[in-house]
């Protein structure tokens, strides 16, 4: 690794571990220096505190951290399978798929417990569906961009029909939708984090494959790469890392775009740095976000999901000025 | 050796090669020559087996179709047409050329780097290693890509139109580096559009006319037979020291 992917490593390592610091001890209720250790060490005295941190503050971090590397890496399989870097887990089908299976929940009364399994099979379900279409016309890049625009748009009416049909679903669709890491608890969070990290873990071992693919199903074929096989196999891992970061917080926008692009632009396009620098990026910008939606708006809060389509969307688009200036 | 029985092959309902036949020997430079939509490119693809076809293509007796995927690899290389232009390194690039011989980490070993490296010598791009594609010329990326090519170290190499977008002295060079590739006991097999340089270069042409070999032989066959002329509508002219130049 060179000096420039280690810098970048070590910075976003350090603003990693500052951020899960400063998420445990920021707030709507501050904890100083001294009440934080003893809170942390669960001292007498310091019930209330530890509570906030164990409780409240703990999982939240969690659930950051799973939504952000769950869904920055999610972005970098899939803008490997299609050769676009504007590929998102949104193209997989994962949001609408997400989306449709809890409105469609709520609709006919599923126990709100049963909502982030609910979000995850909606989320692999359309993937499936998506792989299963682009399947029958080639699995080529654009066969799998293109089922994933049409499919998305069938479930995504499907979403709106019934929330006309009840305002009330409509309400409770709106905060999932909205992307937040308030009232994150731990026992919902085991899964998803389970799966993510597997997912991680598996994608980095294919990264060599998934390198060869960025440049042609011909050269990836020629060179022994099982196109078919790695295409269909990185978007099931595509839709499993964003299954599960949506399962856990809600729709986020942006992450999974975003993440991806920061991390390529600092460690280049080699997907053995670029899969876990991502998710180092996904999980701080998620942080970051939520730390920001909580201090500034303190003692209200503002969902991280607002927060990431904010700050996110002009970031955004001052990367692709950049781009379009230097392609020119 | 490479042996093509029967070959044929179809986009959906129309059909492209017709029942090809031939004998692609080690050590062999054949050029294949054929106007737009003759089934050129789509003959490569399925020396390649990237595309469907029917019929039988054997190498050395055993058929390709039924070989793993890494296996087939290490022995046939392909370049198509078209080229992508990736941030990869040169060096990066010419090193996807092993992928074949590593393992599912794609950890390089020294052996791996050593091929590498002579393959960026060969093409002589040392001195380009760590420049991105995307920030390279054209005739650059093409070497890199050749480079790539040399370091998967195949016994049969198949290249789609590969000095298209050269100029001239690039061209020459890399006309010359396939050329010792051959004298290596490689087979070349390259789809060419420059008439001259097929018939310069090449010891085989393979004649294809809609989708149907019209003529596989010699170069001087070729000429005697007048097979290009006929097929490429062009006429042939003996320039100096016996050059042939197409008009």
């Amino acid at each position: 690794m060179k000096v420039k992917g280690l810098t970048a490593f070590s910075i976003f390592g350090v603003a990693f571990f500052a951020l899960c610091l400063l998420s445990m001890r920021l707030g709507s209720v501050f904890i100083d220096s001294k009440s934080f250790f003893s809170a942390l060490f669960m001292k007498e005295g310091f019930e209330t505190q530890s509570v906030i941190i164990y409780s409240l503050r703990l999982p939240r971090i969690v659930a950051g951290i799973v939504a952000g590397a769950g869904l920055g890496v999610s972005g970098v399989l899939l803008q490997c399978v299609t050769g676009n870097k504007m590929a998102s887990p949104g193209l997989i089908g994962v949001n609408s798929g997400a989306g449709f299976a809890v409105i469609l929940s709520l609709t006919v009364g599923i126990p709100y417990v049963m909502l982030p399994f609910a979000s995850f099979s909606g989320a692999f379900l359309a993937t499936l569906a998506i792989i299963a279409i682009a399947g029958r016309m080639g699995m080529t890049k654009n066969t799998v961009v293109l089922s994933g625009i049409a499919f998305s748009a069938i479930l995504s009416a499907g979403i709106s029909l019934l929330s006309l049909l009840d305002s009330d679903v409509l309400v409770s669709y709106n905060a999932f939708s909205v992307g937040s890491l308030a009232g994150a608890e731990v026992k919902n969070l085991v899964l998803p984090a389970v799966l993510v990290t597997l997912a991680v873990v598996i994608s980095c071992f294919f990264a060599s494959k998934l390198n060869i693919l960025t440049l042609g199903a011909p050269i990836a074929s020629s060179l022994g790469v099982n196109v078919r096989f790695m295409r269909i196999f990185s978007m099931l891992l595509a839709s499993v890392l964003a299954g599960a970061a949506v399962s856990a917080v809600g729709l986020l926008g942006f992450v999974g775009l975003m993440s991806p692009h920061i991390a390529r632009a600092l460690v280049g396009p080699d997907a053995k740095k670029l899969i876990p620098f991502t998710a180092l990026v996904g999980a701080d910008l998620v942080l970051a976000a939520d730390l920001c939606g909580r201090v500034l708006f303190a003692p209200g809060e503002m969902p991280v999901g607002v927060l990431m389509a904010l700050l996110g969307a002009p970031f955004f688009l001052a990367i692709l000025l950049k781009g379009g200036e230097r392609d020119a | 050796m490479l042996e093509i029985i029967g070959l044929s092959a179809a986009y959906g309902k129309k059909q492209v090669l017709f029942d090809i036949n031939t004998v692609i020997e080690d050590g062999k430079f054949i050029a294949i020559i054929g106007r737009n939509g003759s089934g050129k490119s789509t003959f490569l693809s399925c020396l390649a087996s990237i595309g469907r076809y029917s019929g039988k293509i054997l190498l050395d007796g055993q058929g390709i179709s039924e070989l793993k995927k890494r296996d087939l690899a290490k022995k046939i290389s392909f370049l198509p047409q078209t080229l992508p232009v990736t941030p990869f390194t040169v060096r990066e690039t010419a090193a996807f050329g092993r992928e074949p011989y590593t393992d599912l980490s794609g950890k390089l070993t020294d052996e791996d780097k050593k091929a590498v490296a002579d393959a960026l010598e060969k093409c002589g791009i040392s001195n380009l290693s760590e420049k991105r594609m995307n920030e390279i010329s054209g005739g650059e990326r093409q070497m890199a890509y050749l480079a790539m090519m040399l370091a998967q170290d195949a016994d049969v190499l198949l290249l789609d139109e590969p000095t298209t977008y050269m100029d001239a002295p690039n061209a020459r060079e890399f006309m010359k580096i396939l050329t010792e590739e051959r004298n290596r006991g490689k087979s070349v097999v390259a789809v060419m559009h420059d008439l001259t340089q097929a018939v310069k270069y090449a010891d085989y042409i393979l004649l294809i006319e809609e989708g149907k070999a019209v003529f596989f032989g010699t170069k001087e066959e070729c000429l005697a037979e007048k097979a290009i002329e006929s097929v490429m509508c062009v006429e042939s002219h003996i320039i100096e020291d016996g050059k042939i130049v197409f008009i």
